[in-house]
């Protein structure tokens, strides 16, 4: 049985692809720019942040681009860059429509 | 570099305790060296303000590229502990391993939905005596073992029963409260009163490992225990074939006599056993023998008590054969409390004897009717040993 798609990503995925998106980037990385771009707001633990990346993985939204040691730099696929376009253009709907409700 | 033992003994319900437990030692300047099983080695070095982390996992695992990648984040691991992935760092800055509460959520579904599999598997093990769901083969559970005579293998239930009930009441609450964080989101790590549990862990395991050493040297125990002396019937022996029935002793005696015929299988013992498992008695004496047209069983049992021998009696039924019962097959039989005869699906006789803890249980697939030989079994039961001629 095939796994289940991401219907939509959570939060802290949405990040950790935007992350990838800036470019390639190992756990610390990724965890250092998600608390950065959020000023402190979102916190990656390492289990959290290993499993994200595992799923990822699975689904071919990122890959593997080096591994010096224990460190594995990751990269955003096209698959990955598709699915972080279609969040983004969900997101920015949504902003949308609370412009227009907040507007009238 | 110095080291001291502790015992360290948290169930994986009890991690927030064993964090504290750990982190209050570190600041004394403790510091975990090596998990083991139940003793932890910790060095001492200077106090400090570290973090321990137990990752939960549903195969109690972690792997080794999920550990590579922990160490690359700041969380370094510890050898050891039998499904324990622990994690420690002294660095403050390192964030806390699980930060999403959704996605710790579905991490942990698992882990729960095994934890509970586990919970309820062992409470059918503890209670499936009371329960009644299986009268036959080997349950091994501490509550058959109320059955056993043997005096050591007794204590050795009563012992380890107290701690396998604790823990499976603690167990309950356990889970529960963890399903309760996790249901909540609950990520933090606050400081958790420990002494108390860790006590009472101690004092649980101090009880279950003498309980099960005992258990284990009482089903040992007709290896080394001498237990003749508590025998009444000392000499007894059932009714051998050659007794029962000398026209088929003649053909299994030319086997006997070293001539090959792979379709006569013999088995005649006298030994003491204690009575471990539900299905097994204290056999004084037993006759077997099986061929391809014959098949004669003969065993003469002592129970605890009456109420047991009375038990053991109406759990051959079941073992036999569902359809009979005791109502349906009872036969009167002078100088014997119970008797019944029933012939099961595959044509096998059955005659069942008890006379107070006394039984004698006898089995007999071939061509002569076992009801018609009653009296010779009957008296193997009476007060004086009877001598059988020409027993082998």
């Amino acid at each position: 049985m095939p796994k289940k798609a991401l219907a939509s990503l959570t939060e802290t995925m949405f990040y950790v692809l935007m992350a990838l998106e800036h470019g390639d980037m190992c756990g610390t990385e990724i965890a250092a720019f998600v608390k950065e771009r959020t000023s402190g707001r979102i916190s990656l633990g390492a289990g959290t942040l290993y499993t994200i990346l595992a799923n990822f993985l699975e689904m071919g939204l990122i890959e593997k681009k080096e591994q010096k040691g224990r460190k594995i730099t990751y990269a955003i696929t096209a698959s990955g860059k598709e699915r972080y376009g279609e969040e983004l253009d969900r997101l920015t709907v949504c902003l949308k429509d609370a412009g227009f409700v907040i507007s009238h | 570099m110095e080291t001291i033992r502790k015992a360290v003994i948290f169930a994986p319900y009890e991690n927030l305790q064993l964090e504290s437990y750990l982190e209050d030692l570190a600041r004394q300047g403790l510091l975990v060296e090596r998990m083991g099983i139940i003793f932890w080695e910790f060095r001492k070095d200077e106090p400090r303000n570290r973090r321990y982390r137990w990752v939960l996992t549903a195969s109690g695992n972690v792997s080794g590229k999920e550990t590579d990648f922990y160490e690359e984040m700041g969380w370094h691991s510890l050898e050891g502990g039998l499904g324990r992935p622990l994690y420690y760092t002294d660095d403050e800055t390192v964030e806390e391993m699980f930060t999403d509460p959704k996605l710790y959520q579905k991490r942990m579904g698992w882990y729960l939905f095994w934890s509970a599999a586990a919970i309820l598997a062992y409470f059918y093990w503890l209670t499936r005596i009371i329960l009644d769901l299986d009268s036959t083969g080997h349950p091994w559970a501490p509550l058959h073992l109320i059955h056993e005579t043997g005096a050591i293998t007794l204590f050795g239930c009563l012992l380890s029963l107290i701690p396998c009930v604790f823990l499976f009441a603690n167990g309950i609450r356990g889970y529960a409260a963890q399903l309760w964080r996790i249901g909540r989101g609950l990520l933090d790590h606050p400081p958790t009163p420990y002494r108390g549990r860790l006590l009472m862990n101690r004092i649980m395991i101090s009880l279950l490992i003498p309980g099960l050493l005992c258990l284990v040297t009482g089903g040992f125990a007709e290896f080394w225990i001498d237990t003749s002396g508590t025998l009444n019937f000392r000499e007894s022996h059932p009714v051998s074939l050659r007794t029962f029935q000398p026209e088929a002793w003649e053909p299994f005696q030319k086997y006997i006599d070293g001539q090959e015929n792979s379709e006569w299988i013999e088995y005649s013992v006298e030994q003491r056993r204690s009575m471990l498992f539900r299905t097994e008695r204290e056999i004084l004496s037993q006759d077997f023998r099986a061929g391809h047209e014959l098949d004669y069983r003969v065993g003469y049992y002592e129970a605890r008590s009456e109420s047991l021998a009375h038990w053991y009696l109406t759990e051959e039924f079941s073992y036999w054969d569902a359809a009979a019962s005791p109502a349906d097959s009872s036969v009167p039989v002078d100088g014997v409390d119970e008797a019944y005869y029933f012939v099961d699906k595959n044509k096998m006789q059955h005659l069942l004897l008890r006379r107070g803890s006394r039984l004698e249980l006898v089995h007999f697939l071939g061509n002569k009717a076992l009801k018609e030989s009653i009296g010779l079994f009957s008296a193997d039961l009476q007060d004086s040993p009877v001598h059988h001629k020409n027993v082998k």
